[in-house]
């Protein structure tokens, strides 16, 4: 029974976080203030295993767009790029392949409606592009872009489910935003003990007359 | 290769240190019986469980190259075969204490409704024992190991005097609770090997809610700890670890005399010998193994002379019907982690009705309630993205609630374990071929857990996540697999008789979940204890009057 994952990735494996996250305050700059200068490189000696510098800063990015910091640190502090690097760099050949695909796929769309890559846009117009993508992928209603096509779907929610995973499972995401205290020692488990809960009553069960079988 | 054969005639050989095995081992050296064990594995190292090793800290260890500890057997290890179409996912731990280390620690007893179960709708054939041969056992299993639950009774499920206090329930199991009682379904305090009291040197459980990350300090049952280390003290246990048991041996007269098993790392085969022999391998391993077990008296392997050996597989279908609820939304953290799992049961409410479409029943089972490691989970359920998504998901964390219905499968004969006929181990052993699908029985039964579940979350009031009422986990997925040995009167349609020995073998026992006649809605490890208990007193007393 316990076997529900909650854990992590089915198709990938588990991967590691370097270093602590850290809480920032992040003005409207596209650059994560703890990105030293040499490329490739982060303030806490972090290497990508997978992805250059170039497609590193555009995953902090997205992710960061779709859990950005709000009274909480968002994707980039919770060092949700690492993250996906890692996972991406234990992935098979072809689910590689696919997220450089999806990747490349974001970097045309922007080039294609505003004139520069991803993370020269506004980030009023990252959000918009990636919404949309977002609004496609998971069903709702409105017009698509000839250019969504069925990979680039898929690509986002290998995204979204990557920022997800590297997000909540970080301290940032567990304990900061969802604040998490458990995995402890506790003598008593103390259970519901609030009255709305314990006199709470549903609506009126069906009457004798009415359907009554389950 | 030269095969070792050792020169010892033991008393008792048991194969698997799991459930079933470790209870005969425990209750065979508590009576002075010698007893050699066989495992498939080695010790699990307690201390070595990631149980307080939350998710950041692990994905961290992991990019440094650490491994969790992983007690379970891969398919590169240990194939099974499956034909086209038609998967099962096999669980397997070859180690001490075998599935108890990582189990879902639900226990509760069968009732004549089960062992009744053939003579009441036609299905299949009667178990050969009744509720009354069992009780005595199941009181003391739970006395023994301890087991937390409240003081319900029914026809369903028989109460015990036995229990430990069961844990509160969560908020968003009180709700639920109070909507499925509206609607006329009892709930009662989920049964579960988790100690809530400290009982023979074991601490009582912390509610740390990682049970399935293995438990350091051993507070929930598992056969390492709760059985084998007591037999070790007897000085009457002698364990061999690393030992893949590949066949039962036989002599002239077709008569079991021994185990054949090879070296897990050094692939050496090796051969012991005993007056008795008891196979707990778990339900497809011991299968496997008696299958493997051909010889001129028993040319369609050891317990086939009914045709039934490896055949009539049952188990328990499973879905998952989920939802939020909005009484519980945007209200902050709450620690829910508990015993893991539910602090709640649902027992088969089914029994009385005459018109239903479908045989047997379904128990609820509720996991995920709440505030636990459930937010990636719960993220994954809110579309969009930015600050709206992460609020949204804040908002909805403390509201998941999670319905697991276990509907018990029909046996059927040609849902069947039989051997490869080609394709063998690194051992040279043949592989085993499991061939399941499951039925129209099924297919209606799942179609009433799903509406069954969804009315009780609606109830409640929640926000029920959509789901396909047609759909069901594969085969193998509840992790609770029986039927293959089946236990019965008629030697002619059954593997076992009545005290789990091998109908034309009858120093032979198999205790573990192949034993079952009829799968039951409810999880077995509890029913499984109790009958190696009950099968080992039988064998002890077998060999105290030197009948074996």
């Amino acid at each position: 029974m316990p076997h529900h994952d909650t854990d992590g990735l089915t198709r990938r494996r588990l991967l590691g976080l370097l270093g602590a996250s850290t809480v920032g305050a992040f003005g409207g700059r596209a650059v994560h203030p703890l990105v030293p200068l040499q490329p490739g490189e982060e303030a806490d000696g972090w290497r990508p295993r997978f992805f250059d510098a170039e497609r590193v800063e555009l995953v902090a990015e997205l992710a960061e767009r779709i859990i950005p910091e709000t009274d909480t640190p968002g994707a980039r502090a919770a060092l949700v790029h690492q993250y996906v690097d890692w996972v991406v760099s234990e992935d098979d050949e072809e689910a590689k392949r696919a997220f450089v695909v999806g990747l490349d796929w974001i970097e045309r769309e922007s080039r294609s409606r505003h004139g520069g890559g991803f993370l020269e846009l506004t980030r009023a117009q990252r959000d918009e592009l990636l919404g949309g993508l977002a609004r496609a992928a998971e069903g709702a209603e409105g017009d698509q872009p000839e250019t969504v096509d069925d990979s680039a779907l898929a690509f986002f929610r290998d995204l979204k489910r990557l920022t997800i995973h590297g997000y909540y499972r970080s301290e940032a995401g567990m304990v900061r935003e969802l604040g998490y205290e458990g995995n402890g020692y506790l003598r008593r488990f103390e259970g519901c003990r609030h009255p709305e809960h314990l006199d709470w009553q549903p609506a009126a069960a069906p009457g004798p007359d009415d359907e009554q079988e389950r | 290769m030269l095969v070792q054969r050792s020169p010892v005639v033991h008393d008792v050989v048991v194969v698997g240190s799991g459930a079933s095995g470790g209870m005969a081992a425990y209750n065979l050296t508590q009576q002075g019986i010698s007893v050699l064990l066989l495992d498939a594995g080695e010790k699990l190292d307690r201390n070595g469980f990631w149980t307080h090793v939350l998710p950041y800290e692990a994905d961290r260890r992991r990019q440094n190259g650490e491994r969790a500890p992983d007690p379970y057997l891969s398919t590169e290890e240990q194939p099974y075969v499956t034909p086209e179409g038609r998967p099962f996912r096999l669980t397997r731990v070859w180690g001490w204490g075998g599935k108890t280390n990582v189990w879902g620690r639900v226990s509760l007893r069968m009732s004549d409704l089960d062992f009744q179960a053939a003579e009441r709708d036609g299905w299949g054939i009667p178990w050969p024992i009744r509720y009354a041969d069992l009780a005595p056992y199941y009181d003391r299993v739970e006395q023994l190991i301890g087991v937390c639950g409240g003081n319900d009774d029914s026809e369903v499920l028989p109460g015990s005097r036995y229990y430990m206090p069961p844990p509160p329930p969560r908020c968003g199991e009180v709700l639920v609770e109070k909507a499925a009682q509206s609607l006329g379904i009892p709930v009662v305090p989920i049964r579960r090997a988790n100690l809530t009291r400290d009982h023979r040197g074991f601490r009582a459980c912390h509610y740390c809610g990682a049970c399935g990350a293995g438990c350091r300090t051993a507070s929930f049952f598992n056969a390492t700890d709760h059985l084998l280390a007591f037999a070790l003290r007897t000085g009457k246990l002698e364990i061999v670890s690393n030992a893949v048991v590949a066949r039962v041996l036989v002599d002239g007269e077709g008569k079991p005399h021994g185990v054949e098993h090879h070296d897990r790392r050094s692939g050496e085969p090796r051969q012991v010998f005993a007056r008795t022999i008891v196979v707990g391998a778990s339900c497809m391993d011991t299968t496997r193994i008696l299958l493997n077990s051909r010889s001129e008296r028993h040319p369609k392997g050891l317990g086939n002379a009914s045709d039934q050996l490896g055949r009539n597989y049952c188990e328990q279908v499973r879905c998952e019907v989920h939802g939020f609820l909005p009484q519980l939304m945007g209200r902050g953290y709450t620690n829910d982690d508990g015993i893991g799992g539910g602090h709640l049961y649902i027992p088969r409410f089914n029994h009385t009705r005459t018109d239903l479409d479908y045989l047997r029943g379904f128990g609820i089972q509720m996991w995920m309630t709440g505030c636990q490691t459930t937010g990636t989970y719960v993220a994954e359920q809110v579309p969009g993205i930015g600050a709206e998504f992460k609020r949204e998901v804040k908002r909805r964390y403390p509201a998941l609630v999670s319905l697991w219905p276990f509907g018990e499968t029909l046996a059927r004969p040609d849902n069947r374990v039989t051997l490869d006929p080609e394709r063998v181990d690194r051992y040279g052993v043949p592989l085993m071929s499991i061939d399941v699908t499951f039925g129209d029985n099924e297919r209606k039964m799942v179609r009433h857990m799903h509406d069954s579940a969804a009315e009780i979350l609606e109830a409640a009031g929640a926000e029920v996540l959509p789901f396909d009422r047609e759909s069901f986990m594969e085969p193998g997925a509840a992790i609770h697999e029986h039927g293959t040995c089946r236990m019965g009167a008629d030697p002619r349609t059954s593997v076992l008789d009545g005290f789990n020995r091998v109908h034309e073998a009858p120093n032979l026992y198999v205790v573990d979940g192949s034993a079952f006649t009829s799968a039951s809605e409810k999880n077995p490890t509890l029913t499984i204890l109790a009958l190696a208990w009950r099968a080992s007193d039988h064998l002890a007393e077998a060999l105290r009057r030197a009948d074996v």
